[in-house]
């Protein structure tokens, strides 16, 4: 079975991308998915220690794409999940070292053996962003609800199209509901206005985020994390199951206005 | 799956997470400074002890390698316990 | 084989100009080889390509970008005469002129066009413009699709937004006071007519088609209705 190669991307920094990557990739293995993360940040790595798997890098993606390292070599085991495997970025080179052309046969040679190749992206739309959307089957895009991230957001979903890659998926993180109960923050509604792209899932604000990187256990590993749930749901979605969103708050207006929202999008999306 | 952490790291569930990742952070930006990664000590460890047992008995076992950092000054120090030679004298090289 | 191609240094790095004849997989390929064969000239080079009249559309462009990279060549600006190669460029992050050089950049596109006459045409852009979008002319701007916040219509004429105007318009922007803007859903971050200029005041209820223009020296918007519009 061949895998599917999914980026994820956000144009904004600092909008959960990593994480995104890191708990859908957990999510989709401990559901006996045999997954390999690649982290596309080359220059300022953190999906390695998101992950907490900081301390076993020997080889890593510039190093396969140069030839000093076979792609198994550079390829590190999560010891805690069945077929769970990341290859880390390069921390000492840049952006320049790999080419689109380059990932994209990085992504061939992955394909026979996954089921899921997940690519973590670099902020940005230059070149880092260029080399991993060129391999990609589908692309998730991660937003806040915010102004600035939303219209990155946008930019991003403007790019993809032009590429033919679009229209990808949208995930919306950090979402505090008593905030937007209260009118200062943006609603998942609001965002959907803008974007118009399929919504795969949405992360509440969870403090066990922070708890998760500290330790390098990522939250969707964790029963107790609510942002853990959502993550295990996009990974059921990208699965192709229909997984009703959670429910942030009590009411059900939102919820209903949410599902009539999604209703006619095609099944693939999860609903 | 809770208690996942706990299994994971033998700790118990009050370990504050910050602790965790300071100590995770001064053996990450080590290694990033040094452009060391950190799996290639393990090898490096292992060359370490080929080479000085050519020379000497070592206790194998007791060999300790560490990175470590005053202010930004970074120091690989090796800690390597010395066994007597059996019959005192000087060893024969090998 | 070589006439095809003409390379020029310029301020931004180079210009590389392609000529009308032949397909365009045929050109692209005589490019690459060009650049193969001197590599080393044209690693860590910023290009500018200029393909005169080519209708090239954003995933061949896109392909090329890509070959390019993968030589340590970074395309930024793609210039041509055809309004496909440039909306395409443009749809692909790149600039479709150089800065500073060419004499004005309120139009495109480059050829000669009476202004009067340009001031006529109208152009017709039938998708959403996303954050980041430019779209230029002379004459007027009818866009069919929302203008999302981050993105610009800039028009020497009048501005319809058949949709949910929410980015930066300008209208009238050589100087016509009498241009107008409308939209079924007029909240632009950023207004201006000729040298005025406005932001929208929050909105109250459910949104209504609306038309802006100059009323009394300063920009006022009303809510459209069939009675009393026409000019």
């Amino acid at each position: 079975m061949t895998a599917k190669v999914v980026t994820i991307t956000s144009g904004k920094g600092g909008v959960g991308k990593t994480t995104a990557t890191a708990n859908i990739a957990v999510a989709l293995a401990a559901a006996g998915e045999r997954v390999v993360c690649l982290d596309g940040d080359i220059g300022l790595r953190n999906l390695d220690v998101v992950m907490g798997l900081e301390n076993r890098i020997v080889y890593d993606l510039v190093d396969v794409v140069e030839g000093r390292a076979r792609l198994r070599q550079a390829m590190i085991k999560d010891k805690r999940l069945p077929e769970l495997y990341l290859i880390p970025a390069a921390q000492t080179r840049d952006k320049a070292s790999v080419s689109p052309s380059d990932m994209i046969k990085v992504c061939n040679d992955l394909r026979p053996e996954f089921d899921w190749v997940l690519i973590d992206s670099p902020a940005g739309i230059e070149r880092g962003f260029r080399n991993v959307v060129a391999p990609a089957d589908l692309v998730l895009i991660v937003t806040n609800p915010d102004v600035s991230a939303v219209r990155d957001a946008d930019r991003i979903v403007g790019l993809i199209e032009a590429e033919e890659k679009g229209p990808g998926q949208l995930i919306l993180n950090r979402v505090k509901i008593e905030m937007v109960k209260r009118g200062d923050m943006l609603s998942t509604e609001d965002v959907l206005d803008v974007l118009a792209i399929p919504l795969i899932g949405i992360i509440p604000e969870d403090e066990n985020i922070l708890v998760s990187s500290n330790r390098g256990a990522p939250a969707a590993m964790d029963d107790k994390s609510r942002a853990g749930q959502a993550f295990r749901n996009i990974a059921r979605r990208l699965k192709g199951e229909e997984v009703p969103f959670m429910s942030l708050e009590d009411n059900k207006g939102f919820l209903q206005k949410l599902a009539a929202r999604l209703a006619p999008r095609p099944n693939r999306s999860g609903g | 799956m809770s208690n996942f952490f706990e299994r994971l790291l033998g700790r118990g569930p009050r370990e504050a997470s910050a602790h965790t990742a300071k100590e995770r952070l001064q053996l990450v930006l080590i290694h990033d400074r040094t452009d060391l990664p950190p799996a290639v000590m393990d090898i490096l460890k292992d060359e370490i002890i080929e080479a000085i047992s050519k020379h000497v008995d070592i206790d194998r076992a007791g060999v300790e390698i560490n990175l470590t950092q005053t202010r930004r000054e970074n120091r690989l120090v090796a800690n390597i316990p010395l066994l007597d030679a059996p019959g005192g004298g000087r060893k024969r090289r090998r | 084989m070589s006439d095809l191609i003409a390379i020029k240094g310029i301020k931004e790095g180079l210009l590389v100009s392609v000529s009308d004849a032949g397909g365009w997989g045929d050109t692209s390929q005589v490019l690459l080889a060009r650049i193969d064969q001197t590599a080393d000239f044209f690693k860590g080079a910023k290009l500018a390509l200029a393909v005169g009249g080519r209708a090239i559309n954003a995933a061949d462009l896109g392909r090329l970008r890509d070959a390019l990279s993968d030589r340590g060549v970074s395309l930024w600006a793609v210039l041509s005469d055809s309004p496909l190669t440039t909306n395409a460029a443009q749809a692909l992050g790149l600039n479709v002129a150089l800065p500073a050089t060419t004499p004005q950049t309120r139009s495109v596109p480059e050829k000669e066009v009476d202004p009067e006459e340009a001031r006529d045409e109208a152009v017709l852009v039938r998708h959403t413009l996303r954050s980041g979008r430019s779209v230029r002319h002379a004459g007027h701007v009818i866009v069919i699709g929302d203008v999302n916040p981050g993105a610009e219509v800039v028009a020497g004429g009048d501005i319809v937004v058949w949709g949910r105007l929410r980015g930066v318009a300008q209208a009238g922007a050589s100087g016509d006071e009498n241009a107008v803007v409308c939209a079924l859903d007029l909240s632009p971050t950023q207004l201006r007519i000729a040298d005025r200029i406005a932001t929208s005041p929050a909105r109250k209820g459910d949104p209504k088609p609306e038309m802006a223009r100059i009323k009394n020296g300063q920009i006022t918007a009303e809510r459209w209705s069939p009675k009393g519009k026409a000019e």
